[in-house]
């Protein structure tokens, strides 16, 4: 197979090129960046702005439950919290453990220091 | 020549659809890679697999969207029985594509171009009823889909039906390529029932059954010979790991089918096998790369057309895209057709630059419109079996793609 050699280190050259630029690319820990990784497919922080998921604006010290307009589940609407740091940790941490029922589908964030930064970031959209 | 080779790459199902923002109130950006479709994202598959149905509007929106393009292409030489260049509206398209019910959404799809002189076709059918439930603890989506091409219910752009060039000139393209690349496209129509368990584990099983003359007729698509003999089974496998910042897949894909002419006895099969994988980096979403490939073998036993004979059909494509904040794109790809008749083989790449100015958070005309703008260049190094001035039909393609 002549062709195959060439196409064979083409590919490799590629997916060599594809990883450089991948660490180029590699994100820091900063809240913001934490938020746009794993967050703002489903939320938004603009005020009134809900996606999947509800608007992230103001979310730390608000009520859960708490945006008009937004169809939350039963366990959201039940929670009976207040999106302390403490509680949102907690949440992102295993969302589905400390509300069952929730219909947020995200596993967590296992990073301690992701979760802070991100607290913080959303903390600061008031 | 193989009397049932298929052309490839003439034509593409390729959108981005303005009714599904408008039905999520999310941007085009949060499904698809680049801000525009058809690369999609986890999360833009996950839609997809949802039969089109996730919402956040407060009461039930028309799900009617329409898309336009407008392209000119230019061959590098004339060839002898047809034009060097051309422009033209390539496609004008109506969908009804969206949510019809918590439980069953459509990707219905009727288009016309200036080549059809205003005669409006039945383009892509993907009609899903699903359910969402939990089985041993694991998130699982069951859908069934009533459509009229195989790979189109695919979430993954490696596959046939969605794989790069999303929108190609229709000058002139390989003569041969499997019949799963595109060979019974609107002419079929097919019952597929899939599952996607813990956003993980596709598969997808069903079959296709070449639609009535009369129903073809009335939906202004050609009427094919030869037509499918019975039921062509289709399978998927595919393993999806979604790490948020980033994600990859491998699957397999296959069917088998056996086609009757019109005149005549016997049956040509053609039996397809494909793998593929893909891999996505999506980051904070400012710089973003993907690669998707696959490999597809074919044999075909052409008991029909060809005394008996058999052959061997290979297609191999490789395409990697790089975006910058979603609207800055690059793209690269390779594709490779090999068989063992005189006239199957072609090989070449395709470059692809392209902008997409809106579909974010916040961009003009949000959810109702985007557009994107590129330049394509296609080159051959072989050309339907001849590396002799393969580089003849090197295409050079521009187009302006507007979703209403």
């Amino acid at each position: 197979m002549n062709k195959a050699k060439p196409l064979l280190l083409g590919c490799v050259l590629v997916a060599l090129l594809w990883a450089a630029l991948i660490r180029v690319a590699a994100a820091d820990d900063s809240g913001k960046d934490v938020f746009e990784e794993q967050c703002a497919e489903c939320h938004s922080v603009l005020k009134d702005k809900n996606k999947k998921g509800p608007s992230l604006f103001g979310v730390v010290g608000r009520k859960s439950g708490s945006i008009d307009g937004y169809a939350y589940s039963d366990a959201m609407r039940s929670a009976n919290l207040v999106w302390t740091p403490e509680n949102l940790d907690q949440y992102l941490t295993y969302p589905r453990k400390m509300v069952p029922g929730t219909k947020m589908k995200y596993d967590g964030l296992e990073a301690r220091n992701e979760r802070s930064a991100l607290i913080q970031y959303l903390g600061n959209i008031q | 020549m193989i009397a049932a080779s298929f052309v490839a790459g003439l034509s593409s199902p390729a959108h981005a659809l303005p009714s599904f923002a408008r039905q999520t109130g999310e941007e085009c950006t949060a499904c698809h890679v680049g801000g525009f479709g058809p690369q999609l994202t986890l999360h833009g598959m996950k839609f997809k697999l949802g039969g089109y149905t996730d919402s956040t509007a407060a009461s039930p929106l028309i799900p009617l969207s329409a898309m336009l393009v407008a392209s000119a292409s230019d061959l590098k030489t004339k060839p002898e029985d047809g034009p060097k260049s051309d422009h033209s509206i390539q496609e004008a398209s109506v969908f009804l594509a969206g949510r019809l019910t918590s439980n069953i959404g459509s990707f219905i799809q009727a288009t016309t171009s200036s080549a059809d002189h205003g005669r409006v076709s039945l383009d892509n059918v993907d009609i899903r009823a699903t359910k969402a439930l939990t089985l041993k603890g694991e998130d699982a989506i069951i859908g069934v889909s009533f459509n009229n091409n195989p790979t189109v219910t695919d979430p993954l752009n490696t596959v046939p039906a969605w794989r790069f060039p999303y929108m190609t000139s229709e000058l002139t393209g390989p003569g041969s390529s499997p019949l799963l690349d595109g060979g019974l496209e609107m002419q079929v129509g097919g019952v597929t029932a899939y599952t996607f368990v813990n956003d993980s584990i596709y598969v997808e099983l069903g079959g296709y059954s070449s639609l009535p003359n009369s129903f073809l007729n009335t939906v202004n698509v050609d009427v094919p010979d030869p037509k499918l003999n019975g039921i062509a089974p289709y399978w998927r496998l595919a393993y999806i790991k979604d790490n948020h910042k980033d994600a990859y897949s491998i699957g397999l894909v296959g069917m088998n089918a056996s086609l009757k002419p019109s005149e005549g006895t016997g049956t040509d099969k053609y039996d397809d096998i494909g793998v593929d994988a893909s891999y996505q980096f999506l980051g904070t979403r400012k710089h973003i790369f993907t690669v998707n490939s696959s490999y597809i073998h074919e044999r075909q036993n052409l008991g029909a057309t060809d005394s008996g004979n058999k052959y061997n059909l290979d297609r191999f494509d490789v395409a990697g895209s790089y975006y910058y904040d979603q609207t800055y794109g690059l793209n690269a790809a390779l594709f490779s057709i090999n068989g063992n008749a005189s006239d199957a083989d072609s090989d070449g790449y395709i470059l692809q630059a392209d902008w997409t100015p809106f579909g974010k958070e916040g961009s003009w005309g949000a959810p109702w419109a985007n557009v994107r703008v590129g330049l394509q260049y296609t080159g051959y190094s072989k050309f339907n079996g001849s590396s002799s001035n393969a580089s003849a039909n090197n295409t050079t393609y521009g187009f302006i793609w507007v979703a209403f």
